[in-house]
């Protein structure tokens, strides 16, 4: 052995001695597990456990008969006192309980007889759903940084919103968490995020060859946020949200993929990337609660938006997709393509029981422009507007989103339904009054809608996604392999434009709460609610009589009102068991529902009866749940248009979760 | 201040990675220009974009996507979706007259410059015209290197624009002709049909039998177009003209004695037959994928006595996916979307090439493409039948025919062929590396007569005189 290595052996060993440890012990090990399985049934002949799956693309998973499990382990490591990561692996949801020997091997084209040929979605394997790393580097102003999976929580719903919770960690990115002024006068928040291939952009994609013809590229698109948030004051909170999404396409036009190689031709061995897409959202919302004033709640948001799509690298969805798009493909006067811009703005105040006798007042004014939408802002499981809104019923909860994207799908039908909000200007106003165990809750709403127009372009423009007029029915909505709800087509929750449209909406909602005096954990709750929804479409409006065209404005006119009572019981005859059974009908009478400018509107009428009882049994960290519903509709319709419908369907669903 | 700048340091280099390049670079990108094949020169007064058009050699208008037409002095410009053409001619109506010229040819990415609408370019257009109609041919048939010359001594189009700047020769005569019609134009005009210059229909025998002129014209407006003193009524002295004109000129060029014009044909629709009569797998080794094209990859056999390099060029020089043949009824190409795909390319005549087709995409290699591994095709350019064409005609993924080695053609002795097998005992026309009479679709059998296609003309050089 030479000096210069022995030197060399003892520096190393020094060296050992000296770095921290690895702890590759299992204690740096934070393991959670959890089964999560679902039951369903449903009285017709389609198996899966889905109530919704996609109605776009074909899959395999949607269905109202079977059992099926998953399982996840979450696994947290703690590397050192300021870095931290986890990793959470799932089984794929999907696979039936009689779905034995699946493997994956998907054979298509081949009549196969081997039962394991249902692909990969039936396979259960394991699979990484998401990955993080937490750290806090000593750098000046920064607190955290996170690179690896999240929920894009930390943004709000107008600009980048919380992923639905089925894709709570497909998204990525890196984050950065800091404060530049202590003491809560401004902290940011940066991010880099990658955008999903499906969703994001225009024909729900971003690059999608086979979805369109015109895009290839998903690799480089990313989504950028900052937000920065300051408490000036005691009483005051600002916050400052801004998002940009982008979009990128090879141009098509470097001379790299036009031609040969050749320098001549201006051909470097680069190609320039082209925008297919570009939106850009901001907010600035703020909230004041004087200290001085404890019953007083002011808070407001105003909100701009911007989407560019670039026609040449974008499909126009609105001509070749029907009208479904999530994006306007707005041109100018010229027929060039330009950006989509709108302003959104609303305050809401609050006085909590100012006077002391249990009496407190929610309003809200709301303005949202037409064009205002937020591409990736939150798809659903969440609301930015206080009143009960169109969609929701009795059974039914749900809420208003500010984007054409929502996502009423991959869903069970005991889940929340959202609509898009977009154009609504109005108000609401709720008045609670709480009572000892009594509570009453009213709310009066009125909606505009900064969407109407005359002859507005949705050939080339703006997408109607086909049906713009009728109350949509949660409970009866289908997904069936070419598109939704296809029995009792109304108004598609995400339909927003209409060619001829002069529409406005009234609101009455009384909810009631009552917790049972001599029954501990037992409730009485209900609700009426009251629509009337009116949309004068065409005033220049022609029918034929007699032969010839005559004006008639009013012909086409739709009145749709809504009638809905629920009421349900809940009992806790012990500890661990909570039950529930509850009943609700709903009368909607519609003039002029269903037809077209050409054809004529015909009046459809609904009553639907439904109800519904379940329970929870909770005891040692295991949860079962099961509710079974029974609802009967009849869609009595213009015999001269079309046949009436009936529904009598059972159906239930069933859930039993342990984690440890 | 100090802590602002180690805030952004962090922030930007958090984000890096992360698409922010892509953001940057791709913000200041100026779009590339769409590639074009143009087209420009001066017009006439109060041309609009609306009157342009470009038609291609059978008469049928193009879709130019950027035209502009107008301004002082008058001009317009036409780009067209960058791809090789051959005699196109723009036309733009202006009243009761037409103006035509002829663009013999502009290429990829390229700029045809100075096709003005003007007298001289019109005299000239009638001329090839009235010389194709008269000879039963089509533009497509024309050559345009041929017909252009080098614009010096040699070449139709050379000696046509030296006649017509010669005092007395008869195209110089049809030229004034044209010059004084022209003053009769009437831009004014609205009328559905127009008085000049239609496109002139001869008989084999030279007679015009459809003037480019409007006979009711001349006979309400009398004109002296010849310029003799009298006021011609009639479309006669003019066809006359344009008929002895038309004949002392050879627009189709003069035969080449080096070279001959071939055309590789591949039949890839399914259910061809091969030299055995059996039914070919096309995908047996290609991959079938959307947005995969035929391609034609060609080299110099090594059994050649020419083996200068550049004739290797144009058939790709051995590298898959980069000469793409053509089934859109251009480039030669017989019948579009019949799914039977041709390059056409000159060649010298006795030299032998090794060949073989793919099904892929630019730039893809070899392997997923190549209707088989290893072997290849072989010809050697032989103009059999004498009509100045080799036709070559194959079956993609045929084993049993042309393949020279590891060929399954059952009644070879051996798997391989050699520049003289003959697989059909000289039914088919000699032997296999040659031009065939062959049947549609089928390999295994023979035609009893030769084809000669008609959607190209022969390879042809420049005339030195009429």
């Amino acid at each position: 052995m030479t000096s210069s290595t022995r030197l060399g052996v003892v520096v190393g060993a020094l060296l050992l001695v000296a770095a921290p440890a690895a702890r590759a012990d299992l204690a740096n090990f934070d393991l959670s597990g959890k089964i999560y399985t679902k039951y369903m049934y449903q009285n017709d002949n389609t198996q899966g456990c889905l109530s919704m799956s996609n109605p776009f693309w074909v899959d395999n998973i949607g269905g109202h008969n079977g059992a099926c499990t998953e399982f996840e382990l979450q696994i947290k490591g703690k590397i050192s006192p300021k870095v931290t990561a986890g990793v959470r692996l799932q089984s794929r949801w999907g696979m039936l309980w009689q779905d034995w020997w699946e493997n994956g091997d998907l054979k298509p084209g081949i009549y196969d007889t081997s039962g394991e040929s249902l692909g990969m979605n039936h396979a259960t394997y394991i699979k990484l759903r998401g990955a993080w790393v937490r750290m806090a580097p000593p750098i000046p102003t920064v607190k955290w940084v996170t690179i690896g999976s999240t929920d894009y929580s930390m943004w709000n719903e107008w600009t980048i919103g919380k992923a639905r919770y089925i894709d709570r960690d497909n998204g990525n990115g890196i984050f950065v968490e800091g404060e530049a002024i202590k003491g809560g006068l401004l902290s940011y928040t940066t991010g880099a995020m990658a955008l999903p291939k499906l969703w994001a952009g225009p024909g729900w994609q971003t690059g999608l060859a086979g979805n369109d013809p015109k895009a290839s590229l998903y690799g480089t698109d990313w989504a950028f946020a900052v937000k920065l948030e300051s408490r000036p004051m005691e009483d005051l909170r600002l916050k400052l949200i801004g998002s940009l999404i982008q979009d990128w396409e090879p141009d098509k036009y470097s001379p790299m993929l036009t031609g040969d190689a050749s320098a001549a031709r201006g051909a470097d061995h680069s190609v320039g990337m082209a925008s297919r897409f570009r939106g850009f959202n901001v907010t600035l919302d703020g909230a004041w609660n004087p200290s001085r004033w404890d019953f007083l709640a002011v808070s407001w948001l105003l909100a701009y938006s911007s989407n560019n799509v670039n026609p040449e690298y974008a499909t126009n969805a609105v001509t070749n997709g029907q009208g479904f798009s999530p994006v306007v493909f707005k041109i100018d006067a010229a027929g060039h393509p330009v950006a989509s811009n709108d302003a959104a703005a609303k305050v809401l105040v609050e006085l909590m029981d100012p006077l002391g006798a249990g009496l407190s007042l929610k309003a809200e004014g709301f303005y949202i422009g037409p064009e205002y939408n937020a591409i990736m802002g939150s798809r659903r499981e969440a609301d930015v507007l206080l009143t009960d809104g169109i969609i929701t019923g009795g059974f039914t909860r749900g809420g208003q989103l500010p984007t054409l994207n929502i996502a009423n799908e991959f869903q069970d039908w005991d889940e929340p339904w959202y609509e898009a909000c977009i154009g609504w200007m109005g108000g609401t106003a709720l008045l609670e009054y709480v009572s000892g165990s009594l509570k009453l809750t009213g709310e009066g709403t009125f909606i505009g809608y900064n969407t109407d127009a005359q002859g507005r372009d949705t050939k080339k423009q703006y997408p109607d996604f086909l049906y713009t007029n009728g109350f949509t029915d949660t409970t009866a909505f289908t997904a069936a392999s070419d598109y939704a709800n296809v029995y009792a087509r109304g108004k598609d929750p995400r339909s927003v434009y209409a060619e001829f449209q002069d529409r406005r909406t009234y609101l009455a909602v009384l909810n009631a709460q009552y917790a049972l005096p001599w029954w501990s954990g037992a409730a009485v709750v209900g609700k009426v609610k009251y629509v009337n929804d009116f949309d004068g479409r065409n005033k220049t409006y022609s029918s034929v009589v007699g032969g010839v065209r005559v004006p008639t404005p009013t012909a086409d006119d739709y009145l749709g009102q809504m009638y809905m009572g629920y009421v349900a019981l809940s009992l806790q005859p012990t500890n661990e068991l909570k039950t529930t059974i509850g009943y609700e009908f709903s009368y909607w009478t519609e003039k002029n529902r269903i037809g077209s400018q050409t054809g004529g509107y015909f009046d459809d009428d609904t009553r639907r009866h439904t109800a519904r009882a379940g329970l929870t049994y909770l005891f040692g960290g295991a949860n079962l749940s099961y509710n079974i519903e029974y609802f009967h509709k009849d869609l009595l319709r213009d015999q001269t248009a079309n046949y009436n419908q009936a529904w009598n369907v059972w159906r239930s669903k069933a859930t039993f979760e342990v984690a440890w | 201040m100090r802590k602002l700048i180690p805030i952004g340091i962090v922030l930007l280099a958090g984000l890096s990675g992360c698409g922010l390049e892509n953001l940057f670079s791709g913000t200041a990108h100026k779009p590339y220009d769409r590639p074009a094949s143009t087209i420009r020169g001066a017009a006439f007064a109060g041309v609009t974009p609306e009157r342009v058009t470009v038609l291609d050699g059978a008469g049928t208008a193009l879709q130019p996507f950027w035209l502009e037409a107008g301004g002082a002095p008058p001009s317009y410009l036409v780009k067209l979706p960058s791809a090789g053409y051959a005699f196109l001619r723009v036309q733009a109506r202006d009243g009761n007259t037409v103006w035509r010229t002829l663009v013999p040819s502009v290429g990829e990415e390229s700029t045809a410059e100075a096709a003005d609408l003007n007298a001289a370019n019109v005299t000239e257009t009638l001329i090839v015209e009235a010389w194709l109609s008269a000879n039963g041919k089509k533009f497509s048939q024309l050559n345009p290197p041929a017909y252009v010359g080098d614009g010096v001594t040699t070449g139709t189009r050379t000696l046509i624009r030296r006649d017509m700047a010669t005092a007395g020769t008869p195209a110089q005569l049809l030229l004034a002709m044209v010059q004084r019609i022209l003053t009769r134009a009437n831009p004014g005009s609205t009328a559905v049909t127009y008085d000049f210059f239609d496109v002139p229909v001869l008989s084999p025998a030279w007679v015009v039998t459809t003037s480019p002129l409007g006979s009711s014209f001349l006979a309400q407006n009398p004109l002296d177009y010849d310029g003799d003193g009298f006021r011609e009524s009639t479309t006669a002295d003019f066809d006359l003209q344009l008929a002895a004109v038309a004949q002392l000129y050879q627009p189709g060029g003069c035969e080449d004695p080096g070279r001959v014009r071939v055309l590789f044909t591949v039949d890839f629709r399914p259910g061809g037959q091969d030299g055995n009569c059996g039914v070919v797998d096309r995908f047996k080794w290609a991959t079938d994928k959307p947005g995969k094209q035929v391609f034609f990859v060609g080299w110099i056999h090594q059994d050649s006595l020419i083996q200068d390099p550049q004739w290797a060029i144009p058939l790709g020089n051995a590298s898959p996916n980069t000469v793409p043949m053509y089934d859109d009824g251009t480039n030669g190409d017989e019948q579009a979307n019949d799914n039977i795909w041709t390059l056409t390319v000159d060649q010298p005549r006795g030299i032998r090439l090794g060949y073989k087709y793919t099904w892929g995409t630019r730039g893809a290699p070899w392997t997923g493409s190549e209707e088989w591994p290893g072997n290849s095709r072989l010809i050697e350019v032989v103009d059999v039948n004498g009509d100045n064409f080799v036709y070559r005609r194959d079956v993609f993924g045929d084993e049993a025919t042309n393949k020279d080695k590891a060929n399954l053609n059952g009644s070879l002795t051996g798997n391989t062929i050699t520049w003289t097998t003959d697989l059909h005992g000289g039914q088919c026309g000699g032997p296999e590396v040659h031009e065939q009479k062959f049947t549609d679709a089928s390999m295994c059998q023979c035609a009893s007569t030769w084809h000669t296609p008609a959607s190209v003309g022969p390879l042809t050089v420049a005339c030195t005189g009429p």
